[in-house]
């Protein structure tokens, strides 16, 4: 951590080389998050870049935060969810749906035994909306912040959750079935 | 609330993605080097345009005040011309034939051969001829230093600086070597005022030429800028030949006015999805272009003398354009807005060689256009820039 405050300080101080060893250090994780939060790569490539950018540019900001690592994720989700507001104006949710669906013992174990990239193909089979608020959900976002920050009500944010996760368990089931 | 099958579902997935890393494309790096720091260009220029104009105006204001309360009453002048070279001069010779005299007799009296009386006689008498050689010089320099003195006092408010005023009156203490008192040089009233009459010159201008963009909110297409175009690339040079007419109005204001032909190009880097919130997947379009324009403009405004800095005179202006399009690129450009004929706020800093010399008058000047935004267009664009003009002094 010492050698991450020296390596920052020496970025706000304009030295390119530590400019670059930042760069190389954020970037896979970012590029994860980006890609988690959104459908295609060219997207994911928009939302890293400036997501990256902002990083950079708010260094002296990063001085005061405790843990770095968490702060840059979360300028990069914060990125991503601006970047889908910008696209969808309006998020409509009709709550129709009173069910609860929950994952099973059964159905976290098989998430266990899958790679990152196995879950992201899940995630990204979602619908939009509702991938976002999964994505926040796993992020720790209760829905009260998901619902701020996404412009919706805390209903709405509990719908969108239930239907990711109903279609996550599906999804799920039909992979360990196909598997089997 | 959150149940615990929630937080157990979270802490599976999260412990999964946590660490998860997504390559980079390799051409990233150089993209965010270029902007790390970077400000808008417009926010830029006004920054810079602002500074330079409080930075002058003081100056200007400053010097201005200066000069003026020279050249109106100034009773150093009175002083000045009543001590004349020619009794300096005189002061000056009688000190160094005293001096010489008394080295002459020394050397007399070291030549004989002396008793010791005499000697002390002839010590006496010397250190006399010494006392009685530094009561002249006092008399003779006393008023002089008196009358240097308050004339050092009374030009203090003149543009020379009291060292210089030092190193002129210094020689009067030196015996062996005074040179006359010389004039000080000062820009006089007549000097400073503005050429009378109407002039007429020809000028060339080089500019750079720059589009701040805007999107319009309420329509549907999601506008995003790339920067591909370096600052200073050829791609945004622009030429504006002309003609320039000088009203004088007063001493320092005069009416300025220019007609000219503009010659400019603006490098368009955008990307855009149409139907934005309707598309799930999405696609970006490019716009990637160097578009040029040719225009015929008049500039009128008014052109003040800001200061004269070496004898190098040097005025600020500032006026409204009015550029008519012959040829506009960007008005057949479906999602830019042009419109045909331009307004813009312009606003310059000529300065003029030395008095004695017929170079080129060079005046750094930005723009930026005033009628640019208009509703209709899915992205508005604001043409802005600077150049530098060149006039041949006459």
């Amino acid at each position: 951590m010492q050698d991450l405050g020296h390596l920052i300080d020496q970025c706000i101080a304009g030295e390119q080389k530590s400019q670059r060893a930042l760069y190389d250090y954020l970037k896979g994780r970012l590029m994860g998050i980006c890609v988690r939060y959104h459908l295609n790569k060219e997207e994911a490539n928009d939302v890293f870049h400036d997501a990256i950018i902002r990083i950079f540019k708010n260094l002296e900001k990063a001085r005061e935060v405790r843990d770095f690592n968490a702060w840059a994720s979360r300028v990069a989700i914060n990125v991503a969810i601006d970047a889908y507001k910008k696209r969808r104006s309006n998020i409509t949710v009709s709550i129709e749906e009173s069910e609860v669906w929950q994952f099973s013992s059964e159905e976290l174990d098989a998430v266990s035994k899958m790679s990152a990239s196995e879950i992201i193909v899940l995630l990204q089979k979602l619908p939009e909306s509702q991938m976002i608020t999964f994505n926040m959900f796993i992020d720790g976002y209760s829905h009260k912040e998901i619902g701020e920050r996404l412009a919706i009500a805390e209903s709405s944010s509990r719908t969108l959750l239930t239907r990711a996760k109903k279609k996550m368990i599906r999804l799920i089931s039909r992979r360990e079935e196909s598997g089997k | 609330m959150e149940n615990s099958s929630d937080q157990k579902a979270r802490k599976v997935f999260n412990d999964k993605l946590k660490g998860f890393e997504a390559p980079v494309d390799g051409a990233m790096w150089s993209q965010v080097q270029s902007q790390i720091g970077a400000v808008s260009p417009v926010r830029r220029f006004w920054k810079w345009s602002i500074l330079l104009l409080i930075l002058l105006l003081s100056i200007g204001f400053g010097s201005g005040l200066f000069n003026q309360k020279a050249i109106d009453s100034n009773p150093a002048d009175d002083v000045q011309k009543s001590i004349e070279p020619n009794e300096l001069v005189i002061a000056s010779d009688t000190v160094q034939k005293e001096v010489q005299e008394s080295i002459q007799q020394d050397a007399m009296s070291a030549e004989g051969d002396l008793t010791q009386h005499e000697s002390v006689v002839l010590t006496e008498r010397v250190l006399e001829d010494v006392s009685k050689k530094e009561e002249v010089r006092a008399q003779v320099e006393k008023p002089l230093i008196e009358r240097s003195t308050d004339f050092i006092s009374m030009t203090s408010n003149k543009s020379v600086t009291s060292m210089v005023m030092l190193e002129r009156i210094s020689p009067l203490y030196s015996p062996l070597k005074i040179e006359p008192f010389e004039m000080i040089n000062q820009p006089t009233a007549e000097e400073v005022k503005t050429k009378k009459g109407i002039q007429l010159r020809p000028f060339g201008a080089v500019t750079f030429n720059y589009l701040y963009f805007q999107p319009n909110t309420s329509d549907d297409i999601f506008f995003d800028s790339e920067s591909t175009a370096n600052t200073f690339s050829i791609n945004r040079v622009g030429l504006r030949p002309g003609f320039e007419v000088t009203i004088p109005i007063s001493d320092r204001l005069s009416l300025k006015n220019d007609v000219y032909m503009n010659l400019r190009q603006f490098r368009v880097s955008l990307r855009y999805i149409e139907n934005a919130s309707q598309s799930e997947n999405i696609i970006f379009e490019r716009l990637s272009k160097t578009y040029s324009q040719f225009s015929l403009g008049l500039v009128s405004g008014i052109n003040y003398q800001l200061m004269t800095i070496a004898e190098r005179r040097v005025d600020f202006d500032l006026g409204i354009s009015f550029e008519r399009f012959l040829k506009n690129e960007l008005s057949d450009e479906g999602i830019l807005g042009s419109p045909n004929a331009l307004f813009s706020a312009n606003i310059g800093l000529s300065v003029y060689p030395r008095p004695a010399s017929r170079s080129w008058i060079i005046r750094p000047f930005g723009f930026i256009s005033l009628n640019s935004r208009a509703a209709e267009y899915p992205v508005n664009i604001t043409p802005f820039g600077f150049g530098i003009q060149f006039y041949k002094n006459r």
